[in-house]
């Protein structure tokens, strides 16, 4: 690295650095993108500058992703619900979304059936995103959840499927102390109403093993 | 926009539902529970109790939730008189005599009556119509799909055509009705022979608490136990917001809930464990886990399989096969069992193509790290016995490793699907506190190996949700606890409801181990997917 710019594929960085990722050891190769023109320009007009810089911007922003694990395509279904309604809110370009972690640095949001274990992406624990949100039971039982601990989890489930009852039941029952030390305005957002059922707790995080698959 | 719409809509019902209760006194269907209950005291020693008293509660169970007349065919009062009839002709000294024969007269007697029920039912709907979409504004929630079409028969046959009648499964995803109709305790209008009525009640208490209409109207018979609004949320009390319920009508003393609904199917039991005992055969300790087959599974917290729940959401489709510990199994969960030797040799072939394709390894390469991972258990097995396992943990812990872990380094290993530990130093360690520190050089290809049987693992996982993705199963579980799926290539899959489980860790053999067993103590090697089990 030179003193003046960051330097890396025959070209000398002088700003944008927080384009630039260190990637964790172990990292999945992949091959080149490109954004496309029509989501390049929608995501000029989010991020409010020239397409020229879009590229930086959007890597920059995809350092520290919200990784969502549910059924990928209930998510995507709710997405295009959205983006009918109101293509003022450019939500393509908000909601840029990658499918699983290897998208990790491309998109700020990676949308994934269920988030892997250390098996399949042991390099996930050396990166860090901004929110997880697993979505129905099966995106909070069948996610590895020991990658981030200290990243806060936001868990939603509708008391309609049947599955979500026998999830509630467990993390009632799993005694974790209940999450006191919230700021005021945290409290408040989390605070049961408009039917909507809430209840913050903080997992323990999770007991080393050394597990073999049994099929 | 009708899509987003349809979501506030569903939302707004959701957020201050309205749950109005109306109480319907039936004398005569009272009478029939008080006729069923004197029978209750014979069902632990006569199977044709249970029989009379679950085929009388079921009939029950269709007047209370449905507008049907009690001689209709689905209800099947005929049916149980006649086998009544039967039993009293060919038994006429069987204990079960006197209070039968309370029971067919009551029988006798609801069948001749009206259903208020039915009269509920056709006043409350005559105030709605359909809304400016057209769509019928009230829904009807009839507890099973299969009784849709005849509930849809009696609206018609009653000129009430301005209704939806549906299954709550049909509900999920929907809202935006003006009012929703549902008749009977929702723990026994809902329930299941494999969950008590509080889970029942849980799991059927969107119906109440996010509704498909904003308006819930209910019709409860009398005698029925108070719908308790708290029992209706997922969450604990603090976490859930206020839901009034507002009761009109007759009120009887209200029977706790357990009393009111159908007698249990018999107590699960342990499998008679005749093996035990034999010194030829190695044997763990282990929980067993009793399923609604009738057939148990053990598990041991650190050897063998692990437990694999199944887990389905109703609203996205998704389904998970998630990796339990033995004890967070409880009643209720859905396990997964892979039935006949087939998994094991599965997970090997596929591993060893995995080493050839991906690591360009030879038969030989492959055998002889097969082999380091047999000499491993071997050698250990051979220290427990000559130095001790308490002895060789201090000596482990001597080593740097954490204690727990050390306790984990000389069990799991024994395991025949067992290949190495996931770190190095811990393998340096155990090989040398076990004398064998030629297999230290060996980690890295035991790595390789463990790379491989993950892979294969995750593989036929994939192909296992694959299939559990087509959802026809759900269904028969509901009704009858089980079902066993037949895996193209992977052989059988059983998945059954657990029922309970063992108070104490049991001697059991280690073949045992995340296989079923039937009551005999045998091993399960394959299962008829029309098979009744035993």
């Amino acid at each position: 690295m030179d003193v003046g710019g960051l330097r890396f594929a025959g070209i000398t960085l002088t700003k944008n650095r927080d384009s630039v990722h260190d990637l964790p050891a172990a990292f999945p190769e992949r091959g080149d993108t490109s954004l496309s023109d029509e989501l390049r320009a929608e995501l000029a007009a989010v991020l409010g500058c020239s397409p020229s810089l879009v590229g930086y911007r959007q890597s920059a922003r995809c350092a520290h992703p919200v990784v969502i694990a549910g059924e990928p395509s209930a998510f995507r279904e709710d997405v295009a619900c959205l983006a009918n309604v109101a293509s003022s809110l450019r939500i393509s370009a908000r909601l840029d979304t990658g499918r699983g972690l290897h998208d990790w640095f491309r998109h700020p949001a990676l949308v994934m059936g269920t988030i892997p274990g250390p098996g399949e992406a042991l390099w996930a624990a050396a990166l860090c995103p901004r929110l997880v949100i697993l979505t129905g039971s099966v995106g909070w039982n069948g996610s590895w959840r020991g990658h981030w601990p200290d990243v806060p989890v936001l868990a939603l489930l509708s008391r309609r499927s049947r599955g979500a009852c026998e999830t509630a039941a467990t993390i009632a029952a799993a005694g974790w102390p209940r999450a006191a030390a919230l700021p005021p305005y945290v409290r408040r957002l989390l605070a049961p109403g408009d039917g909507l059922e809430v209840l913050s707790v903080i997992e323990p995080a999770g007991v080393s093993s050394d597990e073999e698959p049994s099929w | 926009m009708s899509a987003l719409t349809d979501v506030f809509a569903t939302w707004e019902s959701a957020t201050w539902p309205r749950v109005d209760v109306h109480r319907i006194a039936w004398p005569e269907l009272e009478e029939v529970l008080r006729a069923a209950s004197g029978l209750r005291p014979f069902v632990q020693m006569s199977s044709a109790a249970v029989q009379f008293v679950g085929s009388t509660v079921g009939a029950r169970r269709i007047l209370t939730t449905t507008p049907l007349a009690p001689r209709h065919m689905l209800v099947g009062l005929d049916e149980i008189l006649a086998k009544i009839t039967g039993f009293l002709r060919d038994h006429p000294a069987h204990s079960i005599c006197e209070p039968l024969q309370l029971l067919a007269g009551a029988l006798d007697a609801i069948r001749d009556s009206e259903s208020p029920f039915a009269e509920w039912f056709g006043n409350v709907l005559s105030e709605y119509s359909e809304d400016a979409r057209g769509r019928p504004e009230a829904v009807v929630v009839v507890p099973r799909q299969a009784w849709v079409p005849a509930v849809g028969e009696w609206m018609s046959a009653e000129e009430l055509s301005c209704v939806d009648v549906a299954s709550p499964a049909q509900l999920r995803t929907v809202g935006g009705y003006r009012a929703v109709l549902l008749a009977g305790h929702p723990a026994t209008a809902f329930s299941s022979v494999w969950k008590d009525p509080e889970t029942v009640l849980r799991e059927s208490g969107w119906l109440l608490t996010a509704p498909p209409a904003a308006h819930v109207r209910m019709a409860l018979p009398a005698d029925a136990p108070a719908i308790k609004p708290y029992a209706a949320w997922l969450l604990p009390d603090g976490a859930h917001p206020p839901l009034k319920v507002n009761e009109s009508g007759p009120h009887r003393a209200q029977p706790a809930l357990h009393d009111w609904g159908a007698p249990d199917h018999g107590v699960p039991t342990v499998p008679r464990l005749a093996i035990i005992g034999n010194a030829e055969v190695e044997e763990t300790h282990a929980v067993a886990i009793l399923t609604a087959t009738g057939y148990s599974v053990f598990f041991h917290s650190q050897l063998g399989p692990r437990p694999h729940v199944v887990v389905v959401d109703d609203e996205t489709g998704g389904v998970a096969l998630t990796v339990v510990k033995p004890s967070a199994l409880r009643a209720g969960l859905l396990l997964a069992v892979r039935v006949g030797v087939a998994p094991h040799e599965q997970v090997v072939t596929r591993a060893n193509s995995w080493l050839k394709q991906r690591r360009r390894w030879s038969d030989d390469d492959i055998q002889q790290t097969r082999e380091a991972a047999f000499a491993l258990k071997g050698a250990l097995r051979t220290a427990r016995v000559l130095v001790g396992v308490e002895e060789l943990h201090r000596r482990l812990v001597g080593r740097g490793v954490e204690s727990g872990y050390a306790h984990v380094l000389l069990h799991n290993p024994l395991d025949e699907h067992y290949i190495v530990p996931q770190r190095l130093a811990a393998f340096d360690a155990l090989t040398t506190v076990i004398g064998a520190p030629e297999l230290a050089a060996q980690f890295d290809a035991l790595a390789n190996v463990r790379v491989a049987h993950q892979q294969a693992g995750e593989d036929i996982r994939r192909e296992v949700v694959d299939l559990l993705r087509a959802r026809p199963w759900v269904d028969r579980v509901d009704e009858d606890g089980w079902v066993a799926l037949q895996a193209n290539g992977l052989g059988t899959l059983l998945l059954t409801i657990v029922t309970g489980r063992s108070e104490k860790q049991l001697a059991v053999p280690r073949t045992w181990l995340g296989v079923p067993i039937d009551r005999s103590g045998r091993r399960v090697f394959a299962i008829d997917a029309d098979e009744e089990p035993q």
